[in-house]
């Protein structure tokens, strides 16, 4: 297949997902990059079965994500008169959430009797994808794997996110994007930017401090797992 | 749209190759990200197609996720037998994180809308 076939493909299945998440009432469950994906895999796997030639043909859909992260700057631009005001406790909250997402990380680890590298492996997930696999290969992990689950944690957090939050009783928009950016990185912070590109502001930021707050902890936690 | 454009792609390609230059640890398009700041810093904001641009890149970022996320078809093995404690690892871990995140955030956060807030 060449690969207009596959860019074409590529958008007009994340065309349907946007019309099916919006039908099912705009809920989180429908993960618009979870069910564009579905659909990909299962028209590579009809007709060629050639992920490397997907992934070479979409090349430029890969390359506009970064183009999208560095337009990250004109919302967050926007936003910085604000996040001065409200620096201390944001970083507090983003820190604190980091440093339980690799804890409780390891903690199930260890509780399911995950192989050693397994565990490595999982231990940056909540650092965004580059950023991630670079930790795990520090720690003696496998990046390849370390770069299936961040994807995995992004698309579970997007999709129970909202839902866990209202449990809890948080309603400040703030704090919701705070959230997600912390637990859900790219993924999340793009079904955030769905909907609200202020709020996608706070969610990119706490991206960007939890893949540094992540740099420094998974190491440090490593370091005092009792098996090490 | 099409400076808009420029200036981004400018951003990111410099970003790039900063970081790989460097042999910073930070991916290139996140020093893209910065050096988009500091301009719009000193451009005092962005003009009215950059924001158009970003406002357009940005609500579809998910779109962008999408060849990321076919790509772990081809690492899939690598999950193999263990698929129950990463899964359960994933979903107990993100759940946690949200949960207290957001509550910390509820608490700490000055209680103000973020557009209303023009009084200084």
């Amino acid at each position: 297949m060449t690969a207009l076939f596959w860019i074409l493909m590529t958008i007009a299945l994340y065309r349907g997902a946007l019309w099916l998440q919006r039908k099912l009432g705009s809920s989180p469950i429908a993960n618009p990059v979870l069910l564009s994906m579905a659909g990909v895999i299962a028209v590579i796997e009809v007709s060629d079965g050639n992920y490397a030639n997907y992934l070479e043909s979409t090349e430029i859909l890969h390359g506009l994500l970064g183009t999208a992260t560095v337009a990250l700057a004109i919302p967050l631009h926007r936003q910085l008169r604000q996040f001065r005001h409200s620096l201390g406790p944001i970083l507090f909250s983003i820190t604190i959430g980091s440093l339980c997402a690799t804890t409780s990380t390891l903690a199930f680890c260890l509780w399911l009797d995950a192989p050693q590298i397994i565990t490595l492996s999982l231990a940056p997930k909540t650092a965004t994808s580059p950023v991630a696999m670079e930790i795990s290969r520090l720690l003696g992990g496998l990046p390849p794997l370390t770069a299936v689950v961040v994807i995995l944690t992004g698309i579970i957090g997007a999709m129970i996110g909202p839902a866990v939050i209202r449990r809890a009783g948080v309603r400040g928009d703030q704090a919701v994007a705070i959230s997600i950016g912390t637990a859900a990185s790219g993924i999340g912070t793009a079904s955030v930017l769905q909907r609200d590109l202020t709020m996608g502001a706070y969610a990119g930021f706490a991206m960007g401090v939890t893949a540094l707050t992540t740099t420094l902890f998974a190491p440090l936690l490593i370091a005092v797992v009792p098996w090490f | 749209m099409l400076n808009a454009l420029l200036s981004l792609l400018i951003c990111q390609w410099l970003g790039v190759q900063i970081s790989s230059l460097l042999g910073l640890p930070i991916p290139g398009p996140v020093v893209g990200l910065v050096l988009l700041l500091v301009y719009l810093h000193v451009a005092k904001g962005p003009s009215a197609q950059q924001s158009q641009l970003a406002a357009w890149l940005l609500r579809h970022l998910s779109l962008f996720f999408v060849p990321v996320g076919v790509a772990v078809m081809m690492h899939l093995e690598q999950v193999g037998s263990a698929w129950l404690p990463i899964l359960t690892s994933l979903v107990g871990s993100t759940a946690l994180t949200l949960w207290l995140t957001a509550v910390l955030a509820e608490r700490w956060l000055p209680r103000q809308s973020p557009e209303v807030d023009e009084s200084d």
